[in-house]
């Protein structure tokens, strides 16, 4: 149980504190609610490169990392496809200083142009570090646009393409800024030893003064019921041939999603697990393979990733797949296997509320996306979940038409 | 109101002390010594056992790796398949992992299921069987990683820079080859298993929410003598000539190109080390040292830049890792050397230094935070049985070091014909 006080500023900033004492460590987190989902199709990648133009300097403060550093702290941030996350954690006595800097940024940047043409250059360096330059590094590039036609999960956080990277202007990212960047589209939480009316001071001073923005309502476009199963084969430079299955599932906020996330670990979480023990260890056909959802805001993908032993055919490897998806269809699941998986979710969400910082991250995540207290609930979401329910899902989610298949095979095949 | 200067940095307070909870200390029956840090106000348990047991005592590649993998891979009592069952069931996780020096199992379970965790864990650490069947499964699969590692430029520079660093021969410098993947026999795991694992090369680390009753499981479980025998200590002495101080290993489709340039150094026991510390952060320890300021915050020629001081039980070195892209590679390399150079000729400044010294302290309250990171503090400095008077000193030397010392560190340390370059992919 993750106990917090919430109040509202009148510029609709929301504030979370969550008190814990045992930690000398304040951590301050403030996620504002813009992701790659936001962009336009032909500037994608820009919310993820406007996350480094957050650390160019403030319009007051010329260096963000600089006064931070000074006082013992650190900072880092991620953006995905739904949300764009800043965190840092500092000693108690100097937690001020955290308010000054993130509410300098949210006021407004320092718009410097060689800090737009640098940071191009490192997200651009990004790009091929970990997409272009890595042994299947390009996969999601490719899945993507393969199970999305038209909402925007179709591209990458990184962006469809470095071009779309290489002509961002200083205009893109100053509407960028007030399109997204205000006190009524993020949310700030404090956790450490700190108490809730000193909170309410420090926000009230360093945020209340920056004016509410006008936040266009999101309308992004609605994915139509895939009809046709997909495919696509590509060849690339990499020692084993590999498969990925993407079906189209349900939204987080949706009651069965906590079904479809059991789904995913009755697979494949842990040794246990049915894909682990029967196609990795018994029939070995792949030297790995993982079934998992990605967890995002809009309707997700449930996904298989497999890489196949050398000499395995593929047909045969993804027949093997596709009986594991028949049998959880066809035969409802025992209570003994479900509440093994139940444990293990009951022990994954206690180790993830040991340190004040991942606390931090989950309240402001569940406030964004409705209510910071959902996560004091999340256990018994999965706890409630049926053997039918896990059943249900399954039929619903593992249909052919539903699904896209990447055929990721090595050069010489 | 009073107009808000948001200009001037808030009144900022120092760091003159840093609070953390102590490990405790219990000798078990049969001598091994248990440590105990009870933390944190949640109903979990995170237990260690460490074994000197790592890579450099392996006297055929892959041997030390493969028998720590395997240890929960078949016991006297368990099937693999039982094990991960019973372990998955009360929602435990286990971890395994082999450095050169030592080789640990580390369990994380909740207070509640400890008792039933326990009786697995014990099977684990004494009466691992290491089927064929299960070995041969697990080298399938190994080979397979090796090889897709082996394609990455970051892979080729670090077993390149080892190998060199050390010599192949070394314990410390030897890496794995695709072939020594056929020659991994079960025989040879049970040999390591016998001389190393033993109640005499074995420490306990407990930590999280720990009370008697947690201390009195692990008491019964662990206090008989179920292997005696003794480690013999292997020769770690270094005697290597390096011809060639710089050297690609080629990549002709790379993008990006990795970078490691080192050299040997000393490890925390060395009375230059805190010294070098200090110096290692200003130069590219933290995101705002030189390298990163210079080469990814001004050039934009990588996502990210860093060195460190590698510190292991008999030797040390020092490295700067790097990706680049392949197109600025020689430009990069170029700006390492300038910034190496600049800080044996001009002294840090007091602001820098300063900036340095209290991200430092800062950093040392995060290794701090919480029961877990506590216990892995602890067991950095128990590996070079060390008490917690180091942090002290360490602390005191970051708070007092003065920049004309740094310099001389730096004119003493960071000759650049002394050190190793690397780089894989192209220039």
């Amino acid at each position: 149980m993750i106990k917090f006080d919430r109040f509202e500023l009148d510029n609709g900033l929301k504030v979370i504190i969550h008190k814990d004492k045992t930690t000398p460590i304040v951590a301050i987190n403030i996620v504002y609610n813009v992701g790659a989902r936001d962009e336009m199709p032909e500037k994608t990648g820009f919310a993820h490169l406007f996350e480094h133009l957050m650390f160019g300097g403030s319009v007051n403060i010329p260096s963000y990392d600089t006064p931070l550093q000074k006082i013992g702290g650190s900072n880092n941030a991620f953006t995905n496809n739904d949300i764009t996350n800043y965190y840092l954690t500092l000693p108690k006595q100097n937690i001020e200083t955290g308010f000054w800097l993130e509410s300098d940024r949210m006021l407004s940047l320092a718009f410097s142009p060689k800090s737009l043409e640098v940071q191009r250059s490192v997200v651009i360096e990004e790009f091929k570090q970990r997409y272009l330059n890595q042994p299947y590094g390009d996969v999601y590039l490719l899945l993507r646009p393969l199970a999305y036609k038209h909402h925007p999960y179709q591209w990458a956080t990184i962006g469809k393409e470095i071009s779309h990277i290489e002509n961002a202007t200083l205009k893109d990212v100053k509407d960028f800024f007030y399109k997204h960047y205000a006190p009524n589209n993020a949310v700030l939480v404090v956790a450490g030893d700190v108490e809730t009316s000193e909170i309410r001071i420090l926000a009230d001073k360093w945020f209340g003064g920056i004016q509410k923005r006008n936040i266009a309502k999101r309308n992004l476009p609605i994915e139509p019921k895939q009809t046709e199963a997909r495919k696509l084969t590509v060849k690339r430079d990499v020692p084993f041939d590999a498969i990925y299955k993407a079906f189209h599932m349900c939204a987080k906020t949706h009651p069965d999603y906590y079904a479809t996330d059991l789904v995913s670990d009755i697979l494949s979480n842990g040794n246990s697990s049915r894909l682990y023990q029967r196609l990795v260890k018994e029939k070995q056909l792949f030297s790995e393979i993982n079934a998992y959802i990605m967890g995002s805001v809009d309707a997700g993908l449930f996904i298989f990733s497999g890489k196949l032993i050398d000499g395995v055919k593929m047909e045969d490897a993804e027949n093997a797949i596709q009986n594991e998806i028949n049998l959880i269809k066809s035969e409802v699941v025992s209570n003994e296997e479900l509440n093994k998986l139940k444990n293990k979710v009951e022990s994954a969400l206690r180790f993830s509320e040991i340190t004040a910082l991942n606390k931090a991250m989950n309240l402001a995540f569940a406030e964004l996306i409705g209510d910071a207290n959902n996560v004091n609930k999340e256990i018994d979401n999965y706890l409630a979940v049926t053997p039918e329910e896990i059943n249900k899902v399954a039929n619903d989610i593992f249909r052919e038409e539903n699904s896209s298949t990447l055929y990721y095979l090595r050069i010489n095949n | 109101m009073q107009e808000l200067d948001r200009n001037i940095q808030p009144h900022t307070y120092p760091i003159d002390k840093i609070d953390f909870i102590q490990a405790k200390k219990k000798v078990l029956a049969n001598g091994i010594p248990l440590y105990y840090l009870n933390a944190g106000d949640q109903d979990v348990i995170k237990i260690d056992f460490i074994f000197e047991a790592g890579t450099k005592y392996q006297n055929y590649p892959l041997i030390a790796t493969t028998t720590n993998s395997l240890l929960s891979e078949g016991t006297k009592s368990y099937t693999s398949a039982q094990i991960a069952e019973k372990l998955d069931f009360y929602g435990a996780f286990l971890q395994k992992s082999t450095d050169r020096d030592s080789a640990s199992v580390t369990i994380y379970s909740l207070s509640k299921h400890f008792c039933n965790v326990s009786e697995i864990l014990e099977e684990i650490i004494k009466y691992p069987t290491f089927p064929q069947k299960e070995l041969d499964n697990y080298l399938l699969k190994q080979k397979q990683r090796f090889i897709v590692d082996s394609s990455k430029v970051k892979t080729m520079a670090q077993r390149k820079f080892t190998n060199v660093t050390f010599g192949e021969k070394h314990p410390y410098g030897s890496t794995a080859k695709l072939e020594d993947f056929e020659n991994v026999k079960q025989k040879q795991l049970l040999g390591f298993f016998n001389r190393l694992y033993s109640v005499n090369n074995l420490k306990i680390v407990l930590s999280g929410k720990i009370d008697n009753n947690i201390i009195s499981i692990i008491e019964n479980k662990f206090s008989d003598n179920w292997n005696n025998s003794i480690k013999v200590e292997i020769d770690t002495e270094i005697s290597n000539n390096i011809a060639d101080k710089v050297i690609l290993v080629e990549k002709k489709d790379a993008v990006q190109s990795a970078i490691r340039i080192g050299k040997l150094l000393f490890n925390k026991l060395h009375p230059d080390y805190f010294g070098m510390t200090v110096l290692n952060t200003v130069f590219g320890g933290y995101f705002g040292s030189r390298l990163m300021t210079n080469i990814r915050e001004d050039k934009g020629y990588t996502y990210g830049i860093g060195s460190g001081i590698v510190s292991l039980k008999d030797a040390g070195f020092f490295t700067i890792v790097s990706e680049v892209g392949s197109d600025v590679c020689r430009n990069a390399l170029d700006e390492i050397y300038i910034e190496l150079e600049k800080i044996k000729v001009e002294i840090i400044e007091e602001d820098e230094l300063n900036t340095v010294k209290n991200y430092m302290l800062g950093e040392i309250i995060r290794t701090f935070d919480g029961p877990f990171a506590m216990s892995d503090s602890f067991i950095a400095l128990l590996e070079y049985d060390l008490s917690y008077d180091y942090i002290t000193k360490y602390i005191e030397t970051i708070k007092n070091i003065k920049a004309e010392e740094l310099n001389k560190l730096a004119n003493k340390y960071f000759n650049k014909a002394d050190f190793l370059e690397v780089v894989a992919g192209k220039y």
